[in-house]
């Protein structure tokens, strides 16, 4: 009855608790600055100058969070459906593996985007599958897909350092082990004269999509009362263990994609350490929203900022860079703890 | 002699809501008052109020004529205010010793003796070496009431005591509330059923909407249509005695053939029943809670696999889970709605759809105007007076969930076995009345109806057969007509008819 009235004082209280957590993360991290020796102020000023001010930081910021809105989406989906899915770390690698695989097994004489959609559509079928073995556990075992989620990631980084020690090396590379390099054709294209990739433009797509799904169709509104009250579905007749599955896959298919857009657009080889942690920081990115699929583009940038700040700590102020997963996990803790609305079943 | 409790002019808001009105309720020693009214009332607000769990905006309380202010739970019961919910507050792993030794602080070897002591003493029969998870809720009831008393309570308040009792306990608790009363305590009983307001109080209040409506009468000076009339503001009619008869030589909607199954603990918790329920007929169950009532349902809707014997709908055997059944025209009130169809963050509408036979479909999306739409008609055939279709669930009360889930299975045209599980449980007299009109309505339309109940006098009220259950098995089948509580009673206990 009061609903309308309130609201806008609610969006206001709401962002208050944002703006209340932010800086309580920064004050921390500065604190954690002093007992490092560093100058707090300097530290900050350094990384938010050196990170927003030249164009091409910003473009980095950029084509860093096209794979984590894709890995973000992997995360919100099966939330949607009740589930917990911290295999995106795998399903990228899994993705980029298999987009990888594809690049070196066409016949290199096929046209360039032919490949590059190939080579997506096999990211993505891979990323699904990855995922669907946890939910297939899931289903016929009770596994908690947590936790097989969880454990595939390490499988799956065994098996790009296998392809790249063994099979697919690249004979001529030198250095690191890595595979041959991608045909320049079956590149992802860039923007206009930017450094940025297309991929940005798939994730978009995808944050809006999945978005759409999830709000405005049947699916959508089925995969929500499979998350809320499993029980419930079922009673109500809703084919529970077929939602479950799909939105497990879906989401799976959206982390491989990461994975092989990140391959096409920026790596162009595997190598090791691929994935820079991208399944993960997109997991936080997800958490950080509440898994809801606009807002995930925004934690994206914000956690995409954090890290190449972070690079830019250890070339400024000689700090270690995992410094700034320090400030990544304080922004987490302190958004999750701070801004939870009462009743949230979070 | 003044009042052992009294509480004068006790106001109570809750934002928009007055739930406590210039409210006046006096205990006084060696009583029973009985506390009654609807829903929404005011009766747990003043409960709250009296326990120190909330405290008043306006009135004074006094104990034996002394001011007095009771701030916290803790102060009420040092004050001698003991209070038995409905949700018993024991330790299941725990023995009743061991539970009274948690609010009683009494060296172990002496605290057997105290309560073989009191037990004697107020007539309540417990075993203090016996763990509470195996006792029975009767068993449980009394020693919860035991502890409270050797806590050292002088007036004793009994929330909806008997809602959960079979009617030997609920006999049985009544006359451990005679006894009570003779060792001169002060004993409060909320209670819906008039019943045993005649049998056991010697003062009743009534409240409706806030207020005190009947100020602390004896019982015997109004007749029941009187004190409901109290209670619900109007006068509410008795439900028709003439029914259309049960027709014979149909084939059942629901035939249920030697049917086993276990339970969510994994063990056995239906044997061998066999049942039908034609259309057109109502065939209650009656039973102490947890004798096989909730997976009888469960197996005739299809969300529990059985390990032998049949289940047909409509005369075809029942595949496809919870599908099927629905498909065959199954529709359900279930008896425990937080676990079993609520999805808390979603609202009316969305619950309207997922109970509707086909979900409307507009492009890939429900199509939620025709849920809106239908979401009226079923509110306009049912009259329980249900919220808006915006409001989310979560924030509903019991009472508003129920007419939510009442009015999603009872307005359907196209029902043909409708599972009713305690239907109007939680609900005051007038919706109840209403619920039961809608029963018979659906019996006419030529509808099976599997109504389980804890309240008998519902069983018979509305029933053409009464099946009872006793640890999984089916005990007997009566009609209703030749029922008899007592002879009902002894099947629900066990005892061989």
């Amino acid at each position: 009855m009061t609903a309308t009235a309130t609201a806008p004082r609610d969006m206001l209280a709401g962002l208050g608790r944002w703006a209340a957590a932010l800086l309580g993360a920064l004050v921390l991290f500065a604190l954690l600055l002093l007992v490092k020796g560093a100058n707090p102020l300097t530290v900050l000023w350094g990384m938010a100058v050196s990170t927003f001010t030249s164009p091409p930081t910003i473009e980095q910021i950029v084509i860093k969070s096209v794979p984590l809105i894709l890995a973000a989406l992997a995360v919100v989906i099966p939330a949607r459906a009740g589930l917990t899915n911290v295999g995106g770390e795998g399903q990228v690698v899994i993705g980029a593996v298999a987009a990888a695989g594809v690049g070196l097994w066409l016949d290199p004489s096929l046209p360039g985007p032919v490949v590059l959609v190939l080579l997506l559509v096999g990211g993505g079928l891979a990323g699904a599958a990855w995922a669907g073995v946890a939910a297939v556990m899931r289903l016929t075992a009770g596994v908690n897909e947590a936790v097989t989620t969880l454990l595939l990631n390490y499988i799956a980084l065994d098996v790009l350092l296998y392809l790249i020690y063994q099979p697919w090396k690249d004979p001529e590379g030198s250095g690191q082990p890595a595979t041959r390099p991608l045909e320049v054709a079956a590149r992802l294209p860039l923007l206009g004269t930017t450094a940025v990739h297309v991929g940005v433009v798939l994730a978009l797509v995808a944050a809006l999509g999945t978005w759409l799904v999830l709000r405005r169709t049947a699916f959508g509104f089925r995969l929500g009362v499979v998350g809320g009250n499993p029980e419930a579905a079922g009673r109500a007749g809703l084919p529970v263990r077929r939602l479950l599955l799909a939105a497990m896959l879906t989401g799976g298919g959206l982390a491989g994609l990461a994975g092989a857009i990140h391959f096409a657009g920026v790596e162009f080889k595997l190598r090791p350490g691929l994935t820079t942690n991208i399944g993960y920081l997109a997991f936080l990115a997800s958490w950080l929203v509440r898994h809801r699929p606009l807002p995930v583009i925004g934690a994206a940038l914000l956690l995409a900022a954090v890290t190449i700040a972070g690079d830019s700590l250890q070339l400024d102020s000689g700090l270690p860079a995992a410094t700034v997963h320090v400030l990544t996990g304080l922004l987490l803790l302190a958004v999750l703890g701070w801004t939870r609305r009462k009743g949230d079943a979070t | 002699m003044p009042a052992l409790l009294a509480v004068h002019g006790y106001t109570c808001r809750f934002g928009e809501v007055l739930a406590n009105d210039a409210v006046d309720f006096a205990v006084r020693a060696g009583e029973v008052h009985a506390l009654v009214g609807e829903n929404g009332a005011g009766k747990s607000t003043l409960l709250k109020l009296i326990y120190g769990v909330n405290r008043p905006d306006d009135g004074t309380m006094e104990l034996d004529g002394r001011p007095a202010v009771i701030a916290s739970p803790a102060q009420a019961r040092a004050a001698g205010i003991g209070m038995v919910f409905q949700d018993l507050r024991l330790v299941s792993a725990l023995t009743v010793a061991e539970n009274i030794a948690l609010a009683l602080p009494v060296r172990p070897d002496r605290l057997h003796k105290r309560i073989v002591e009191a037990s004697e003493r107020y007539g309540l029969a417990v075993d203090p070496a016996a763990r509470v998870g195996h006792l029975s809720i009767g068993e449980r009831q009394r020693a919860e009431i035991l502890k409270v008393l050797m806590t050292g309570a002088r007036i004793v308040i009994l929330d909806e005591p008997t809602s959960v009792l079979a009617p030997q306990e609920a006999a049985a608790l009544l006359e451990a509330m005679r006894g009570l009363r003779a060792q001169g305590l002060g004993v409060v009983i909320v209670t819906h059923k008039l019943r045993e307001v005649r049998e056991v109080a010697d003062r009743v209040t009534v409240l409706r909407g806030g207020k005190v409506v009947l100020a602390g009468v004896d019982p015997a000076g109004y007749d029941d249509p009187e004190l409901v009339r109290a209670m619900v503001g109007r006068t509410v009619p008795p439900l028709p005695a003439e029914r259309p008869a049960v027709p014979e030589n149909t084939s059942p909607v629901l035939r249920v053939t030697g049917v086993t199954a276990h339970g969510d603990d994994g063990r056995v918790a239906l044997k061998d029943v066999a049942l039908t329920v034609l259309p057109g007929e109502i065939v209650g169950v009656a039973g102490v809670a947890g004798s096989g009532q909730r997976e009888l349902c469960e197996v005739a809707l299809g969300v529990r696999p059985t390990t032998a014997g049949q289940i047909e709908l409509g005369g075809r055997p029942l595949t496809g889970g919870a599908r099927g059944a629905l498909a065959a025209g199954a529709a359900a009130v279930t008896e425990d709605p937080l676990t079993d169809a609520v999805v808390p963050g979603m609202s009316v509408f969305q619950h309207m759809a997922l109970g509707l036979p086909r979900m409307p479909r507009r492009g890939l999306d429900v199509d939620w105007r025709k849920v809106s739409e239908a979401t009226e008609n079923l509110d306009k055939a049912v009259g329980l007076g249900m919220v808006g279709g915006h409001r989310i669930l979560a924030s509903l009360s019991g009472g508003n969930i129920q007419r939510v889930l009442l009015t999603r299975a009872l307005g359907r045209a196209d029902v043909r076995l409708l599972v009713a599980a305690y239907p109007s449980r939680g609900l005051d007299v007038a919706t109840t009345r209403r619920t039961q009109e809608l029963l018979l309505a659906r019996r006419a339309a030529g509808a099976g109806v599997l109504l389980v109940s804890e309240d008998l006098d519902e069983l018979m009220a509305l029933s053409d057969r009464i099946a009872v259950m006793y640890d999984g098995r089916l005990a007997g089948i009566v009609p209703a007509a030749e029922a008899d509580r007592q002879e009902l009673g002894r099947l629900m206990l066990g005892s061989a008819a």
